[in-house]
């Protein structure tokens, strides 16, 4: 490959396809959740990805190619055995692409990095001054200084 | 108007040359500026670009470890130098532009305590500090004003000193250090809010902390106390010049002997010359050595402040080991300081009844973002994908406390920075090779340290824990590689980190510890900068420059 891949058309529609069926062995429907190429992992969501992560681009389309045709999850067993690099980029893209869709977000309660301003009462309630005092009760734990301070020259 | 004793009153060279602009050099630009020395720093990299701070965007995840990697050999950016580390059981990990490894730090803010700096004189092993804690203390509290460092006084794992405040009220505890304080309350070992380098409120430049818990790829809100932020823009106020891209080749010495300054290069190739009246080295317990052994010339065939032979060795990178607790509580884990909530030093002081000596500090941290719970760090090789991957991440996102556990290593000789004999950096300055493992005390440590960080998670109602596999890419702390010693026959700096083979030549970063204690360094990095630097400026008039 000569030419640096980026952008929605780095991966083509067969190399999507292939991806889509590895994505589903990384993860699969269930408790609650849809899998991987139904919540767009090798669409729209790989896109966004790729958009923020250009790099992966042609490292990905080299395991797709290499993987075309063959059983996803003989491809995963083999990729996660022999290959770690290569099943790194996988593991990265796919649940990547995965949690960047909102409503798979949602369906797990994450909102993202939240800005969340400090509560100045926090650490003044009344449990945490208890729990505080029950250190302070304990006494002081360091061993002092064994020769007399203030040893400048 | 010269500054330093002999000097010519006519020289325009500035009387004080920096070669680092990380926390130490942070440090010294900012005091010796405001105190009218004139001085320039040489940074081989740049500002933090903080557009890439990408905590307020949903692809953070994605982009964090490849914008703000800690590893310079993966980051390979163009401030970066390689560093070979075939020999090392750890990588070392830095961040090369202004700022210096607090733009990427989890801003713990640990003093050490008093036994760190008597080692020999409590435990029988290594070395004493040239000063105690009582000599540090007002420097920790001077730098701490600077740095806006917040947490809680009177914790009872160090002395209680009347007024030892810290400048803002800690971090909250959030629900997991809540959960974690009442089990080690009910175990009967220490705990305490975290102290962290994270303004709690607004304070001087920084805004106050906003939770995203992406403090380790840069803060994007400016709350976190980046040397960046809280020095550099003061030094450059009172007047010190700050030269970007300017890699440091070598020293070079007057014919008398002393140093006269230091040949660098530009990005563009260029090389120059700048000279000084003393110089400061702060690049970091790999750099600073480095740029030693690269300096060997005719009187000084072993590289420069070497006559003991001990410049980069007794190196200590500070193994570290992680241990996740699984709770059934939701405990928002993904947001808050990070940074820590609470630490505990219960087992920070030697018992020698657990079969090593020294021991570790413990800091209680969130665990990241959904994409954090699928990958092997800290989470290890346990199977997450296929049929169980759904309730794998909601077992562990949201509701995972983790302790990270910082080892203290003992210097060792065998353990160093040498020049690599053929990879070089991209100006074909020698890069340096690290050859460091890991001692059978710091094993020890670090699995008894490991089987009470369970317990105290198991305490805290943890239904399961998990211990991170050991993996290289630790090697945050950079330590003692130029050691401070009173004794010029086994130490290579004084105890005001000059070098005893060459008086204006001063090591002023992390490379002078003789100890490498078992505390995130930064405190007492910044602290004993400050000391020193203190200490060149009061006995400027006996300082000897070259002629």
């Amino acid at each position: 490959m000569s030419e640096a891949r980026g952008g929605a058309g780095a991966i083509d529609a067969e190399e999507r396809r292939t991806l889509a069926g590895l994505a589903d062995v990384l993860i699969p429907a269930g408790a609650g959740m849809p899998s991987a190429s139904e919540a767009g992992v090798s669409a729209e969501w790989l896109d966004t990805v790729l958009a923020a992560r250009a790099d992966l681009a042609e490292p990905l389309a080299r395991i797709l190619q290499a993987a075309t045709g063959s059983d996803p999850v003989a491809e995963v067993q083999r990729l996660q055995a022999t290959d770690p690099v290569a099943f790194g980029i996988l593991a990265t893209v796919v649940p990547g692409a995965y949690y960047m869709n909102p409503r798979i977000r949602e369906l797990i309660g994450y909102p993202g990095q939240r800005a969340v301003a400090i509560d100045p009462g926090d650490g003044a309630d009344a449990e945490a001054q208890a729990l505080i005092a029950s250190v302070r009760a304990r006494g002081t734990i360091f061993r002092p200084t064994p020769d007399a301070p203030g040893d400048e020259a | 108007m010269t500054m330093f004793g002999a000097r010519d009153p006519s020289s325009a060279d500035p009387d004080v040359l920096i070669i680092g602009a990380g926390a130490a050099g942070a440090v010294a630009a900012k005091r010796l500026g405001e105190a009218g020395f004139r001085v320039v720093c040489l940074e081989q990299g740049g500002w933090p670009d903080y557009s890439k701070a990408g905590a307020d965007r949903p692809d953070f995840e994605l982009t964090s470890g490849r914008d703000w990697s800690w590893d310079p050999n993966v980051r390979a950016a163009a401030a970066d130098y390689p560093v070979e580390e075939s020999d090392s059981d750890i990588t070392a990990l830095m961040w090369n532009g202004v700022g210096g490894g607090t733009v990427v730090y989890a801003a713990h803010w640990q003093r050490n305590l008093p036994s760190d700096f008597r080692v020999r004189s409590l435990d029988g092993v290594a070395d004493d500090w040239p000063l105690s804690y009582e000599d540090l203390l007002p420097f920790y509290q001077r730098v701490e004003r600077d740095v806006g460092v917040s947490g809680l006084g009177g914790d009872t794992a160090f002395p209680q000193v009347r007024g030892d405040e810290l400048p803002l009220p800690p971090a909250p505890l959030g629900r997991m250090g809540r959960r974690v304080a009442k089990a080690h309350n009910q175990l009967g070992w220490h705990w305490w809010p975290g102290p962290n380098a994270i303004a709690t409120r607004p304070y001087r430049r920084l805004a106050a902390c906003t939770q995203r818990a992406t403090c380790l790829w840069a803060c994007v809100e400016g709350a976190k106390g980046t040397f960046d932020r809280t020095h550099w823009p003061n030094a450059l106020e009172s007047g010190v010049r700050l030269v970007l891209g300017a890699r440091v080749k070598r020293l070079e010495l007057a014919p008398d002997g002393l140093v006269r300054g230091a040949i660098y290069v530009d990005r563009d190739g260029v090389e120059h010359e700048q000279r000084a009246a003393v110089t400061l080295l702060g690049a970091n317990g790999i750099g600073t050595p480095r740029l030693l052994l690269a300096s060997a010339e005719a009187r000084h065939p072993d590289g420069l402040a070497n006559a003991t032979g001990l410049v980069g060795k007794r190196l200590m990178m500070h193994p570290f080991a992680t241990v996740v607790g699984l709770f059934d509580e939701e405990l928002t884990s993904w947001q808050g300081p990070w940074g820590q909530h609470i630490h505990s030093l219960e087992f920070y002081e030697t018992d020698t009844s657990r079969g090593f000596v020294r021991g570790a500090k413990w800091g209680l941290q969130p665990t990241g973002g959904p994409l954090s719970t699928t990958r092997t760090y800290p989470w290890g090789s346990n199977p997450i994908w296929g049929a169980d991957f759904h309730d794998s991440v909601r077992r562990r996102f949201g509701r995972s406390a983790m302790w990270g556990i910082i080892a203290e290593d003992l210097p060792e000789e065998s353990n160093r920075v040498v020049l690599d004999p053929h990879l070089t950096d991209s100006d074909g300055i020698p890069a340096p090779k690290l050859i460091y493992r890991l001692s059978e005390n710091s094993r020890r440590m670090l699995d008894f340290h490991i089987d009470r960080a369970r317990e105290s998670l198991q305490a805290a109602g943890a239904y399961e824990t998990v211990v991170a596999p050991l993996i290289r890419q630790t090697g945050w702390h950079l330590l003692g590689t130029a050691k401070m010693g009173d004794d010029p026959a086994s130490s290579v700096v004084d105890r005001w980190g000059r070098t005893h083979d060459i008086p204006n030549l001063y090591v002023i970063d992390g490379s002078v510890w003789p100890t490498s204690a078992g505390m995130n360094p930064t405190a007492t990095i910044s602290a004993l900068a400050l000391r020193f630097v203190d200490r060149l400026i009061e006995d400027r008039r006996n300082q000897p420059v070259p002629s």
